[in-house]
């Protein structure tokens, strides 16, 4: 039970500058080995800083420092390691995802701290303290696994499970009464039923993209050159939300964000317009803090000023963003505008190429008496809640990592299944696989796998002599 | 008084032959108590061993030195390998057994072996003093001094014969039930319940007519149940099953006489088996189905007894014959013994130890049905395991405990021991999370060595039982490493129905591929050995058969050994017996009962105990930890 390498993200939710996320079991140095950009080659010495890139097959991830801690001397007494990342949610889930991909699984609740104790980490007189906590955390996951699973999810996700059961009772039939052999489901007949079921698990899966969204957060900048009205803006958009504060459960109220609200679309506004721009700063430092803010960001709203022309800030800005989901907001729309963004009003003509190059039509707002806000919230809306229907409910939505991970790993294992079938291997090692796919959708829902295939043979078939 | 050099066995069932010869083999004296001296080794309902899982059992049974596989090797009627489209992990072996030879074999190998002391007696009373076993007594007051007893009272226990309006206070085939262990049983602090199990009718062979039904013979290739059995040395013609079906003239009768089944009006107090459910449950559970299966078995060689496997019924007998008379070729059959139910006392197995041993009276031990059980396999596979720990035990040795990764036995035992059976148990290959390694063709290879650990599997067999691991583990070695050229391999190849190879490729890969096999390949692999001199056919088969599978599931077989690691940790963590559970502040009120009461042995089976969570156990490991008991 201690031989593994367990993983978790150890600071809180939400967005700090800041996260670390740490790793321990024994030559938990070879899962950083995978994924760590920044090891010497003679190896990493023991309680040293190394600074280097966290890489996830074969993309960044992020840009991290990273310390090994060998036994004894560490927090559990085994081998660990801490790496530390920016902060929010992306940076580092993406780094704990990296090293879940590579050889580590996600710790159980409490699990550091009972590695700790059991290792002997400390003392006798905490023994108790350690058995309560371990009970009060895996109570409080429970109940909260339970109500982060939505009911709409619970009911699929159960219903997943149940039609991957009828198989696994099937093959059971077979094997276990081959005189009922007759009555089984055939190995083709679930290959097919399987690919009935894939694509409806996949589509719940990507529920996760949304709603991840709507439970952590998006980190939204707001950026442009100085004096496009960037102030103003995020000032209308908190003035009109400001009694909507989003419930995101331990959200740091950063100085630097502002969360609000916005059709339902929690974001979490880093307030760079709050940065004084005072004249000596150089252009070119205002390029760089605004790279800075849009390198963590999930969305960027970019401020140009529609009365003036372009001008060679709003392009270098414009290569700053390339790649990030953007939408260009034409501000000052109460003042006449500049006839060059007339030419330039379409993101799809091809002449705008290099500038709107992100696709998005740009949005003539005014900062100052709130036109065109509402456009620019229907284009937040569409963006992050698009494809979710009109009564799209968080309740249907995958919004917890680990429910995520478990239908993918449960995605994984009935596609392997389907292999196994199409390349004619047979029930014993196809249920290997069906059994997996079971107990990952299982471990979702909280549930154990009891006599559940044999119960069902039972309740659907005649059997016995 | 009591005689450490002695073990009483009750009961020469299934269970009591495997016991009393295990621990007469061990060195100890058995003395086995019958009902009756001529229903030894009796099978009161199907006439078959083997099948599904029970197969698997009896595998492993003969590769700890057991008997059951040596005794239908000599006795059977026809024999199948099931399951043969389905993967090697579920070939299962069943043969048809010739009743009656199958006692006179058994009974005749009980009395051949110098330790065994066979006696027609009813015991009904187990004898001890301070916490332990002393002796035995019978009913008519005579006492067995003994150093340990294993129970194996199978469907003995107080039972009753039910069907219709008629009640017999008889165990099976209308012997003597036994009266008075239950009584004793209570005291000595055992929980009894009351399960109930059933037997079709048989009837006259010349009254059927074979005709209308499907015929089922035996393979052509005889695999026996011993690994020590030559096929060739068994050869002999094979008898045929018949099937046939109901249908629904069938089940409009039973539903018209429903009433006077005692199942029905609640005679019957005794909880029946899902896994062989009367052919009036099937009717009334599963109303739209428009026909049941009937198999037609013979009972032996020398009778014209014929099985009716699939119509186990309590229904009076009128009703019975008019049922059973719907069925295409039974429209004229003639009665011989008619079908019945049997309701019986059983144990509570979880107040047994992982090596059946009683948790609160030393030197007592329980196999077979009578631990809640159902079947001739799983009762031989706990006779044997008793018997083996009955003999360590006085020895002062540590227990055999096989676990739920290396054998079906070890799953059976655990299963009973840890959950306890709230009907007849069955063994089943679903009940196996490992069963990938736990194949019927393997069992010598996970278990032979364990038998000649605890001294049953004689120095001569343990010899050539290294021999054939060598010889596997030589020729997967080399398999591993050799690479066939595209010439030599592709006509094999193009006639298998696969795609060619382009260039060099390896063996294993190849070995690997559905539509190819280790023997298939042998004209591409010239450097392969043949038989060595002193290695029989029938063997240097098996070691051909293990090289193919070992090659051919190899990933499979890397994954599944890996969980199979990783359970064995937690079944490492051995529990104290005296651990406190009442004063674990950390567990939920359910699990430190639950704990308590069941007193697990490791870690692992805590966590198996239903209304343990993960979270009690992750609780327990600290408190362990604390006490430092780890």
């Amino acid at each position: 039970m201690n031989g593994d390498i367990i993983a978790a993200i150890a600071t809180p939710p939400g967005v700090g500058a800041l996260g670390v996320v740490r790793l321990s079991g024994e030559n938990c140095e070879k899962v950083l080995e995978k994924i760590f950009t920044g090891r010497p080659s003679g190896g990493f010495v023991s309680r040293k800083m190394y600074h280097g890139r966290i890489t996830d097959g074969g993309k960044t991830v992020d840009e991290v420092m990273c310390a090994v801690y060998r036994a004894p001397r560490s927090y559990t007494k085994e081998d660990s390691a801490e790496i530390f990342t920016h902060g929010g949610f992306q940076a580092t889930h993406g780094v704990l995802n990296a090293a879940l991909n590579n050889g580590a699984r996600q710790a159980l609740p409490g699990e550091f701290t009972q590695r700790a104790f059991l290792n002997g980490r400390m003392d006798l007189s905490q023994a108790e303290a350690v058995a309560e906590l371990i009970h009060a955390k895996s109570e409080a996951a429970r109940s909260a696994g339970l109500r982060q699973l939505g009911g709409g999810i619970s009911r699929a996700v159960g219903a997943f499970r149940d039609r991957i059961l009828k198989w696994l009772a099937s093959i059971a039939l077979s094997i276990d009464y081959p005189e009922h052999e007759s009555e089984a489901l055939n190995l083709s007949a679930i290959q097919s039923e399987c690919g009935i079921l894939l694509p409806e698990m996949r589509k719940l899966a990507d529920t996760y993209k949304a709603g991840k969204i709507i439970t952590e957060g998006v980190r939204a900048v707001i950026t442009g050159r100085p004096n496009v009205g960037k102030s103003s803006l995020l000032n209308a958009i908190l003035k009109e939300d400001r009694a909507i504060v989003t419930e995101i459960p331990g959200t740091t109220r950063d100085v630097l964000t502002e969360p609000v609200s916005v059709r339902g679309v929690p974001l979490l506004l880093a307030d760079t317009a709050g940065m004084r721009e005072t004249s000596d700063i150089l252009e070119s430092r205002g390029v760089d803090k605004s790279r800075e803010y849009v390198n963590g960001a999930d969305l960027v709203l970019w401020v140009l000023d529609g009365s003036q022309p372009p001008q060679k800030e709003d392009y270098d800005i414009a290569v700053v963003l390339r790649g990030k989901k953007v939408i260009p907001l034409l501000n000052k729309r109460d003042l006449p505008r500049a006839g060059e963004w007339a030419r330039m009003g379409s993101a799809t003509d091809p002449a705008n190429s290099g500038f709107f190059e992100t696709g998005e039509e740009p949005v003539p707002v005014s900062a100052r008496t709130g036109e065109g806000l509402n456009a620019l919230y229907e284009k937040i809306e569409e963006i992050f809640l698009s494809g979710l229907g009109a009564n799209a409910a968080e309740a249907d939505m995958l919004t917890r990592e680990r429910h995520f991970i478990l239908l993918n790993s449960a995605l994984d294992s009935l596609t392997e299944a389907s292999a196994a079938i199409g390349s004619g291997f047979t029930e014993d090692l196809v249920s290997v696989h069906l059994t997996e796919a079971y107990h990952s959708l299982g471990e979702i829902l909280g549930q154990n796998v009891g006599e559940d295939i044999l119960d069902r043979i039972f309740s659907e078939f005649c059997v016995g002599k | 008084m009591s005689d450490a050099s002695t073990v009483a066995v009750i009961g020469g069932g299934h269970a009591g032959c495997e016991a009393a010869l295990s621990v007469a083999r061990l060195g100890f004296k058995a003395l086995v108590f019958v009902v009756s001296l001529d229903s030894i080794a009796m099978m009161p309902c199907n006439p078959c061993i083997g099948g599904s899982a029970k197969g698997h059992l009896v595998r492993e049974i003969d590769a700890l030195g057991g008997q059951m596989g040596k005794t239908i090797d000599a006795s059977f009627l026809q024999s199948r390998m099931l399951n043969a489209a389905k993967g090697p992990a579920v070939y299962s072996l069943r043969a048809q057994a010739d009743k009656q030879k199958y006692m006179a074999e058994m009974k005749k190998t009980l009395e051949s072996e110098p330790n065994i002391y066979l006696r027609q007696n009813e015991i009904i009373e187990i004898l001890t003093a301070g916490g332990s076993v002393t002796g035995v007594k019978s009913e008519s007051g005579a006492v067995y001094p003994c150093g340990a007893v294993i129970v194996c009272a199978g469907t003995y226990l107080e039972s009753r014969c039910l069907y219709g309006e008629t009640v017999t206070h008889t165990g099976p085939n209308g012997l003597r039930a036994a009266r008075g262990l239950s009584a004793c049983l209570r005291k000595l602090g055992f929980d009894l319940m009351r399960f109930k199990t059933g037997t079709p009718a048989r009837v006259h062979r010349r009254s059927l007519d074979f005709e209308k039904m499907e015929i089922q013979p035996g393979d052509g290739k005889l695999v026996p149940f011993s690994f020590e059995t030559d096929p060739a040395a068994i050869a002999r013609p094979q008898i045929p099953c018949y099937l046939t079906y109901t249908n629904p003239k069938t089940h409009e009768i039973i539903r018209g006489q429903i009433h006077r089944s005692p199942m029905y009006s609640g005679v019957i107090e005794g909880t029946g088996t899902r896994y062989c459910p009367s052919i009036e449950d099937k009717v009334m559970r599963f109303a739209d189905k428009e026909r049941h299966p009937v198999f037609i078995e013979p009972e032996g060689e020398n009778t014209e007894e014929m099985y009716v496997q699939g119509m186990s019924s309590s229904l009076p007998e009128d009703a019975q014959i008019a049922a059973y008379r719907t069925v295409p070729g039974l429209e004229r059959c003639e009665f011989m013994r008619n079908a019945y139910a049997i309701e019986y006392d059983c144990i509570d197995a979880t107040g047994l130890k992982l090596n059946l041993e009683a948790k609160n009276v030393r030197g007592l031990f329980f196999a077979g049905q009578v631990n809640g059980s159902s079947g001739y396999e799983e009762a031989a596979a706990q006779g044997l395991m008793a018997g083996i720990n009955a003999a360590l035990s006085l020895r002062g040795k540590e227990p055999l405990i096989l676990d739920r990764a290396e054998s079906y036995i070890g799953v059976l035992i655990d299963d009973l021991v840890t959950k306890g059976s709230r009907e007849p148990y069955r063994m089943m290959t679903s009940r196996a999370e490992y069963r990938l390694l736990l194949r019927q063709d393997n069992a010598d290879l996970r278990l032979t060595e364990k038998g000649y650990g605890a001294g049953l599997i004689p120095g001569e067999r343990y010899g050539r039982f290294l021999r054939k691991k060598e010889w596997i583990e030589a020729e997967v070695a080399r398999v591993a490493k050799a690479t066939v050229a595209p010439e030599a391999v592709n006509e094999i190849i193009k006639s298998a129905g696969g795609n060619p190879v382009g260039s060099g490729v390896k063996l294993a890969d190849l070995i690997k591929r559905p539509e190819l096999s280790y023997d298939g390949l042998s004209a591409a692999d010239p450097s392969r050995p043949s038989r060595p001199a002193g290695c029989a056919a029938y063997v240097w088969d098996a070691v051909r058969e293990q090289v193919n599978i070992h090659i051919k599931y190899e990933g499979y077989i890397k994954i599944q050994t890996a969980q199979a690691a990783a359970f064995r940790k937690s079944e490492g963590r051995k529990l104290p017996a005296d651990l406190p559970y009442g004063e674990i502040a950390g567990l939920r009120l359910e699990a430190r009962q639950k704990l308590a009461a069941l007193r697990p042995e490791n870690l692992g089976q805590a966590s198996r105990i239903t209304g343990v969570s993960p979270a009690d156990i992750q609780v327990l490991l600290v408190f362990l930890k604390y006490k430092n008991l780890l």
